[in-house]
């Protein structure tokens, strides 16, 4: 091509050197050449086609018949000038002939500055074509001994190919046998690189590859000298022996150690990975993997099941743990949150929730183990130890015997209820439910892995909790135990939450008003006559407050759902002796006796539970270590009923409940329980236990009511002393009444009466008014009688014990308060008057305490206020006593305006 | 042994006081509190070794007025010797506080100043005839005062409703002779039932009324520390722990002791209680074994208690504990040196409400309880639980 195109250059540029009258066509021809006019687009194909020799033969041979095409066309190749030039002048006009002369001229101007161009390129063209000949002729010329070198050498190739193959012809066998000799050198290379490869797996932490790869290698490393033995070259067997001793050495070192580590992480999972990630079930799935690994390296699968057991199950113990204390936290949380009318326990759901995430885990580690020992293609079945199966149920029975326990302890930590429970919600419904849902949160539990077992290929269904229980030794009596333990718990709870609902129930206004009321009161009436403005916020107060008759209600209410709820339990629980039985670990009257024993020690904490209560709300004897208190109180509980109110209402319904119980429930439970659990247990608990807990809720109810009295009587105490402390006692006037405050405290001590008879269901006798003046009539007791008596008040226990009746409560509140007024008169100094005033007070007294007390109990108290008129007349500068008879009337008068209707 | 010696005045009796002046013999003085009679003081010296006749009557001494508080002045320098060598028969160097309780007596009698001199109450002082006492009920000795380089008298007078400073002169020839009102505080309509004096920081007080417990500062006669409900129904009486800074112990109606630390008094760390069955009119720290305490109540029992674990003794005790406990084992009680916390004894020897209560000035063991019906004893600490606190 490139000789081509400097061949045209070349014609081109003789052409050039032509006189102008070739001029058209050459420049014709250049601009077809170079495609530089409009038409280029039509001529450029036939160039392509034709090529150079038909462009050669046009433009030598075709301009005859180009002419004949068109003479007047200026761009035209037949284009003829004279005719153009004749036909311009004889056709156009002077102007039009300018305008066109004009328009050539600057047409061939520019033509001549294309031309010009074209001539400079072409040059330059040419001239490369020129050195390019050059050099060409020049190489050409040494090319010709080139090739004749070559072919010499060539020939040289093959006359040394032709020789090679003569040298080798002989020898094949050799070849072959020094290829597999490289063979074996490489293996034995690959060999002596193994410890790296494996160290390299297992930095890698690859234990798989490890161990397949060793596996692999592990034959020919053992029976590297027996096979060379064997064939009769001791001394290479020796030699090859020796060279790999130290890599087998090695290898055993690495896969001992690998194998160790292995088993140490299964043996124990980092815990930490376990806690931070408990939904992750990988612990699982890697701990079977480790476990297909080492069985594959040849493990042995007894203790290799041992180890992944015994491993998963401290993860699961860690799991649990975990789970549990997030449920519980968050349990509490919703129970401080929830709506006092939302009825659902958050502890029973968090329960759930502990079964539902835990149970899982459980079942993987099953299904896990099916699959590394059952359905582990790389073990032989016979190597499947006999024990799996037990093994496996051991360690199922041992999990839920963990998460029993979890559960119940979770249970257990329910925090008791808040002690504004609301008085419309009924307490049944709040509490009933718990204690028969734990257990069937463990059931569920069971159902789950009972299904779980059965996916892994045991079993052909889902268990009810008997089958489970008969599946798995060793786990009924710990069911039986948790359950019957939880049911008794719900029903103490609700027990306790129907006492919490009493003592609000009771409140929050005491039977005996707040010291500041009654002191404002005392102060008022000392003088004389209340005056009607201060007697209206009393009575006002008297209207406000609980009737013994709604408490008694809700006592009556309590009462029943004691017994009534104690019986059900006792009921309830009766079907996890049958479940106990299935246990294997003990023969089936053992477990019924100890499952018995538990039953009785429950229904025996719940009574003492009441009365240990009731030994707190007496609040005395706090000091004193609380000894024999049951082992359920928790310190939560102890401190609750430390804290409550001293509600005189709620105090005597305890008492009335404790006496309720003391006389006639526990008979009744003790009967229910023995008709229930015929046997020597339920004997025992009816005849050892039950009236070992009457003295007990008798000693507590006893005490409760001294404390009832202690409070009411120091109440009382106060408002005498206000009365004591604020007259002039030197200078009063004589007296013309009793004074009013000795009204208040009258009728506050028949409120208290009007308390304890309803609450204690203990009527006051109606008593003849007749007997009443004879101890107005001093005169007739000899001055050593009243000297006896009083000798007698003063050894009396003040704050003793009191008798467990209406009678001996008011006998002690009242000798609280006269004890109290006898000491406060000796710390005064009194005038005749002051003294005639207390004589006729207390003669008051003692006339009005004779309605309300035995008579021999009278007469004692009337020691105390002798007492009391005896250390006022050693504190009066001028001792001289009123006349009985004026006192008498005095006391007739008052008696006759009180008023007391109630 | 440990059985009480019994001694009987004529008339009611509130207070009885350890002879402070003489601290060798086991005296005390009493006083009756008749209305209308003329009133006695006595004089009484319990000899131990002396089983015939172990109370005996030093002097009986007439006074115009009840008395319903008295404290016998410790003397200085030369009085003590004085009366070592008067031996019981002449009692020159003697002084005696009296106050009288009653309301209708002269208000300038309440609070006079006694010398002993022969068989006669002489009068020394009517003290602070300017402002009138209300009721006497306590005089407490500020320990500090007696000490140091001029040695004086500091007492403070609890009346019923207000607390009074008294500074006595510089004694001269070993005794006081006079004092002068130092500081009053009114107590705006409390009533101030019984107070103690701190021994570790002088001039602290603390008292009790029955708006609940009081600390104050005598130097600025303020309240520093209070708290109203320390006892329900009311507190009665107050002491400091003698070892134990700020450590005090109340007495109330309700018939418990509670213990306290001044410093927090939001709550009581002990409550001890229940024997008793009225109130606990008095309560007394022994002054040299902090465990023993001694309690007086209206239900006229006295009762000896052991505090071990709020006294200052656990800390000692508790390192040599197991060394000394085979030495403590002859007293045939049940093993340990360290006695638990509770009473040791109840003394039944009164019939009448206890008012006057306190340890002698002369040994740790003995101490003496005076009843309303006139009737004063004189109890020992029982031998096998003295032993037993020596020995640990």
């Amino acid at each position: 091509m490139d000789d081509t195109d400097s061949q045209a250059d070349y014609d081109s540029d003789t052409q050039q050197q032509q006189p102008p009258a070739s001029h058209h066509r050459v420049g014709a021809l250049l601009s077809a050449y170079y495609q530089l006019d409009e038409s280029g687009d039509q001529q450029q194909p036939s160039s392509a086609s034709a090529g150079d020799d038909s462009a050669k033969a046009s433009s030598a041979s075709g301009g005859m018949g180009v002419r004949r095409e068109s003479k007047s066309d200026i761009d035209g190749p037949n284009f003829d000038v004279h005719s153009w030039f004749q036909e311009l002048v004889t056709n156009t006009e002077l102007s039009q002939m300018l305008t066109k002369s004009k328009e050539l001229t600057e047409q061939v101007s520019t033509l001549d500055g294309d031309m010009q161009m074209l001539v400079y390129e072409n040059y330059n063209k040419f001239i490369t074509a020129t050195d390019t000949i050059k050099s060409m002729k020049a190489n050409i010329e040494s090319m010709e001994s080139e090739m004749s070198r070559l072919t010499q050498r060539i020939n040289s190739i093959n006359q040394c190919s032709t020789r090679l193959n003569a040298t080798l012809a002989g020898r094949p066998e050799k070849i072959q046998e020094l290829v597999g000799v490289l063979n074996v050198l490489q293996k034995l290379q690959l060999l002596k690189n193994l410890p790296q490869v494996l160290k390299r797996y297992l930095d890698s932490g690859d234990f798989e590859s490890a161990v397949r790869t060793h596996r692999r290698w592990e034959v020919f490393l053992g029976l590297t000298d027996k096979t060379t033995a064997a064939e009769g070259h001791p001394k290479k067997a020796v030699e090859v022996a020796g060279a790999f001793t130290d890599v087998a050495k090695e290898v055993w070192a690495l896969m001992s150690a690998a194998r160790s580590a292995m088993k140490s992480r299964l043996d124990a999972p980092p815990p930490e990975r376990e806690r931070e990630t408990d939904d992750d079930p990988l612990g699982t799935f890697s701990a079977v993997h480790l476990v297909k690994v080492l069985l594959l390296a040849g493990e042995d699968p007894t203790a290799m099941l041992d180890t992944f057991l015994q491993g998963r199950r401290r993860a699961l113990d860690g799991r649990l743990k975990v789970i549990v204390e997030r449920a519980e936290k968050e349990a509490a949380a919703q129970r401080r949150d929830r709506d006092a009318e939302d009825e659902r326990e958050p502890f029973v759901d968090a329960c759930h929730g502990v079964a539902a995430s835990w149970i899982p885990p459980l079942c993987d580690i099953i299904r896990g183990a099916e699959a590394a020992f059952k359905l582990n293609t790389d073990i032989i079945p016979s190597t499947i130890p006999d024990t799996y199966p037990t093994k496996l149920d051991t360690f199922l029975a041992d999990n839920m015997a963990s998460l029993c326990e979890s559960l119940g302890a979770l249970m257990r930590k329910r925090p008791l209820m808040p002690v504004d429970l609301p008085q419309t919600v009924p307490v049944e419904s709040v509490s009933s439910s718990v204690g028969a849902i734990a257990p069937k949160v463990i059931e569920e539990g069971l159902r789950l892995v009972g299904v779980a077992v059965q996916q892994g290929g045991r079993g052909e269904r889902g268990l009810p909790v008997l089958e489970v229980a008969r599946a798995w030794p060793k786990y009924p009596m710990r069911i039986a135990g948790l359950g019957i333990e939880l049911r008794f718990a719900a029903n103490t709870e609700l027990f306790l939450n129907h006492l919490r609902q009493l003592h609000q129930c009771c409140g929050p206004l005491t039977a005996i008003k707040s010291p500041s009321v009654s002191s404002a009161a005392a102060a008022g009436g000392s003088g004389g006559e209340g005056s009607p403005k201060e007697s209206t916020p009393q009575h006002q107060q008297q209207q406000q407050l609980p009737t013994a008759d709604s408490v008694l209600e809700r006592v009556g209410k309590v009462e029943h759902s004691v017994l009534y709820q104690t019986t059900l339990t006792l009921t309830e629980v009766a079907p996890y002796l049958s479940v106990g039985e299935l246990d294997a670990g003990v023969s089936a009257p053992k477990a019924k006796q100890a499952l018995q024993e538990g039953i009785f020690t429950h229904t025996a904490t719940l009574f003492e539970t009441f009365a240990a209560l009731c030994r707190i709300v007496t609040g005395r004897e706090t000091d004193v270590p609380l000894e024999g208190f049951p082992p359920s109180m928790s310190d939560e509980l102890i401190a609750e009923f430390q804290s409550i109110e001293w509600r005189a209402l709620f105090a005597l319904a305890l008492v009335r409940i404790g006496r309720h119980l003391e006389q006639r429930g526990l008979q009744r439970i003790s009967q229910m329980a023995v008709a229930q659990y015929p046997g020597q247990q339920s004997t025992t608990f009816a005849q050892t236990t039950v009236p070992a807990l009457t003295k007990k809720t008798r000693q507590a109810a006893q005490r409760l009511l001294s404390a009832y009295a202690f409070h009411t009587g120091q109440q009382l105490s106060h408002l005498l002393r206000k009365s004591i402390r604020t007259p002039d006692w030197l200078h009063v006037r004589e007296p013309r009444d009793v004074r009013w405050v000795m009204e208040v405290v009258v009728k506050e001590v028949r409120e208290a009466d009007n308390q304890l008879a309803r609450m204690l269901g203990d009527p006051r006798k109606p008593k003849q008014h007749a007997i009443r003046s004879s101890a107005l009539l001093r005169i007739r007791r000899t001055q050593m009688e009243l000297e006896m008596d009083r000798l007698f008040a003063r050894k009396v226990l003040i704050f003793g014990e009191i008798p467990f009746n209406r009678n001996g409560a008011v006998v002690g509140i009242l000798r609280i308060a006269f004890k109290a007024l006898y000491e406060l008169v000796r710390d005064e100094t009194f005038g005749k008057f002051g003294l005639q005033q207390i004589q006729v007070d207390c003669a008051f007294l003692s006339d009005m305490i004779r309605e309300l007390v035995e008579q021999d109990d009278a007469n004692g108290l009337d020691g105390l206020l002798d007492e009391v008129v005896t250390s006022a007349s050693q504190r009066c500068v001028d001792p001289v006593l009123m006349d009985p008879a004026i006192v008498e009337t005095l006391c007739d008068e008052k008696r006759a305006r009180m008023d007391f209707s109630e | 042994m440990s059985s009480a010696r019994i001694y009987g005045v004529k008339y009611a009796a509130r207070c009885v006081a350890p002879v402070l002046s003489d601290p060798d013999r086991h005296r005390f003085v009493t006083a009756t509190c008749s209305l209308r009679d003329t009133n006695e003081v006595h004089v009484i010296e319990f000899v131990e070794d002396n089983p015939s006749r172990d109370i005996v009557c030093e002097k009986i001494l007439s006074h115009p007025e009840e008395v319903w508080s008295i404290i016998a002045l410790p003397a200085f320098d030369g009085g003590q010797a004085t009366s070592a060598t008067a031996n019981g028969t002449d009692s020159g160097q003697l002084r005696l506080i009296t106050g009288s309780g009653t309301a209708n007596a002269p208000a300038d009698h309440r609070c006079r100043l006694w010398r002993v001199q022969h068989d006669e109450l002489k009068l020394e002082e009517t003290i602070d005839q300017n402002t009138p006492f209300t009721p006497v009920r306590r005089f407490l000795l500020d320990p500090h005062s007696t000490e140091g380089p001029s040695p004086m008298c500091r007492l403070v007078v609890l009346e019923s409703r207000a607390i009074r400073v008294l500074e006595s002169d510089a004694p001269a020839g070993g005794c006081v002779s006079g004092f002068r009102s130092a500081s009053r505080v009114d107590l705006e309509g409390r009533v101030c039932y019984g107070g103690s004096m701190d021994p570790h920081h002088p001039m602290q007080l603390t008292t009790v009324d029955d708006g609940g417990i009081r600390g104050w500062d005598l130097r600025t006669i303020k309240t520093t520390v209070q708290r109203a409900d320390t006892h329900p129904y009311g507190v009665l009486d107050v002491d400091y722990n003698p070892n134990r800074p700020y450590y005090i112990v109340t007495a109330g109606e309700d018939a418990t002791l509670r213990f306290w630390d001044l410093r927090k008094l939001n709550a009581c760390f002990k409550r001890i209680g229940t024997v008793h069955s009225h109130w606990i009119s008095r309560v007394c720290y022994n002054a040299y074994h902090d465990q023993l305490l001694i309690t007086g109540g209206t239900d006229s029992l006295v009762n000896l208690w052991t505090v071990g674990s709020v006294s200052s003794a656990p800390m000692r005790s508790s390192s040599t504990l197991s060394a000394t406990t085979p030495v403590a084992k002859d007293t045939g009680e049940e093993g340990g040196g360290e006695l638990p916390d509770g009473l040791i004894r109840s003394f039944e020897d009164h019939e009448d409400s206890i008012y006057g209560l306190c340890w002698s000035a002369c040994d740790a063991w003995v101490f003496a309880s005076v009843s309303y019906d006139g009737r004063l004893a004189i109890h020992q600490v029982p031998s096998e639980d003295k032993y037993r606190i020596l020995l640990v």
